[in-house]
């Protein structure tokens, strides 16, 4: 009988039951994480990130330090402005100062990384090791009117050797 | 008691509709997409899992010795004058047949879907990849259960045939 051949290719009760069992585990493991996925994103949606400092490194030439800064959530920030404050090492002559509020409107993307210019005081000399520049970033996200600082310590002479 | 019933229906149907419009409002797209795939191939789904599980229940039928004919006469709409001196595993094949051309168009459109879905990420990515992929999840719900009962029957058909 001809419904004998195609038998030999088939499984016996016990065998369908288990691949049966075994695909519906994997069907519904592929589609738990994907909508528990879905569901992370849209949570960590919601929550304001706070943007880190990744390096920061110093350029005698241009006398700037340049900062990058990641965005480490789901939400994209504006970058409103920066300020500098210098505090002298015991190496160096040049007096503290600080400059405050340099406008900078990046916009700094969601999960992205930019690079952020801080421009020292045109006249003054070159850093020293010692040095200390800190670097303050404004920022505001789309969730609140409030603005945001982010403050990094750049030591002159300690990061650059790394 | 009419009415009492229908009181019952009409609680049910508005309690349904709550949880479903919460639920609705509360979605991701993601959840949606999966939403709308397991609907859509649930509804395409449909002849193959009412088709398999009524051969199951008459191979079951078959095996008590209580099988009528009409039933296949009913589910292959062929004559009863055809089916009503075969075996139980000739209208066992009969039925198989009949669900064969149902089978074919629902993993052919679920291959579609699957190469629809999976062809943009291997491409490098488009903006609704990541909804496809839920549609395709949602879709591999009513295939699952397909491919199960599909294999059961099989199955069960080739121990009646191991069996005569």
């Amino acid at each position: 009988m001809r419904m004998k051949d195609e038998v030999m290719l088939m499984r016996n009760i016990a065998g369908s039951l288990i691949i049966a069992l075994l695909v519906s585990l994997l069907v519904g493991l592929g589609a738990g994480v994907y909508i528990q996925a879905s569901r992370t994103r849209a949570a960590l949606a919601a929550v304001p990130p706070s943007p880190v400092v990744l390096s920061a490194t110093y350029q005698p030439e241009k006398k700037q330090v340049v900062f990058e800064v990641y965005n480490p959530g789901y939400l994209p920030l504006l970058l409103v402005d920066q300020s500098v404050v210098f505090t002298p090492g015991p190496e160096s002559k040049e007096k503290a100062y600080a400059l405050a509020a340099v406008p900078l409107n990046l916009t700094l993307p969601a999960q992205g990384t930019v690079r952020v210019t801080l421009a020292l005081k045109p006249e003054s000399e070159e850093l020293k090791a010692g040095d200390v520049v800190a670097g303050t970033i404004a920022y505001t996200h789309p969730l609140s009117p409030d603005v945001y600082a982010v403050t990094h310590l750049f030591k002159y002479g300690e990061e650059e050797k790394k | 008691m009419k009415k009492a019933l229908a009181w019952l229906w009409f609680l049910l149907l508005a309690l349904f509709l709550f949880f479903g419009a919460t639920l609705f409002s509360g979605a991701t797209p993601e959840e949606l997409a999966f939403a709308l795939g397991l609907f859509g191939f649930l509804l395409l789904a449909n002849p193959l899992l009412f088709g398999y599980s009524g051969l199951l229940g008459f191979l079951a039928e078959v095996e008590a010795g209580t099988a009528k004919p009409e039933r296949v006469a009913e589910a292959t709409h062929a004559p009863l004058d055809l089916v009503k001196d075969l075996a139980g595993l000739a209208l066992a094949a009969f039925w198989l047949k009949e669900l064969a051309p149902y089978r074919y168009a629902y993993y052919g459109l679920f291959l579609l879907l699957l190469l629809v879905a999976l062809a943009p990420q291997l491409a490098g990515g488009l903006a609704f990849a990541g909804v496809l992929t839920g549609v395709l999840w949602g879709a591999a719900v009513p295939t699952a259960l397909v491919f199960g009962l599909e294999l059961l029957t099989l199955a069960r058909v080739a121990a009646l045939a191991r069996g005569a």
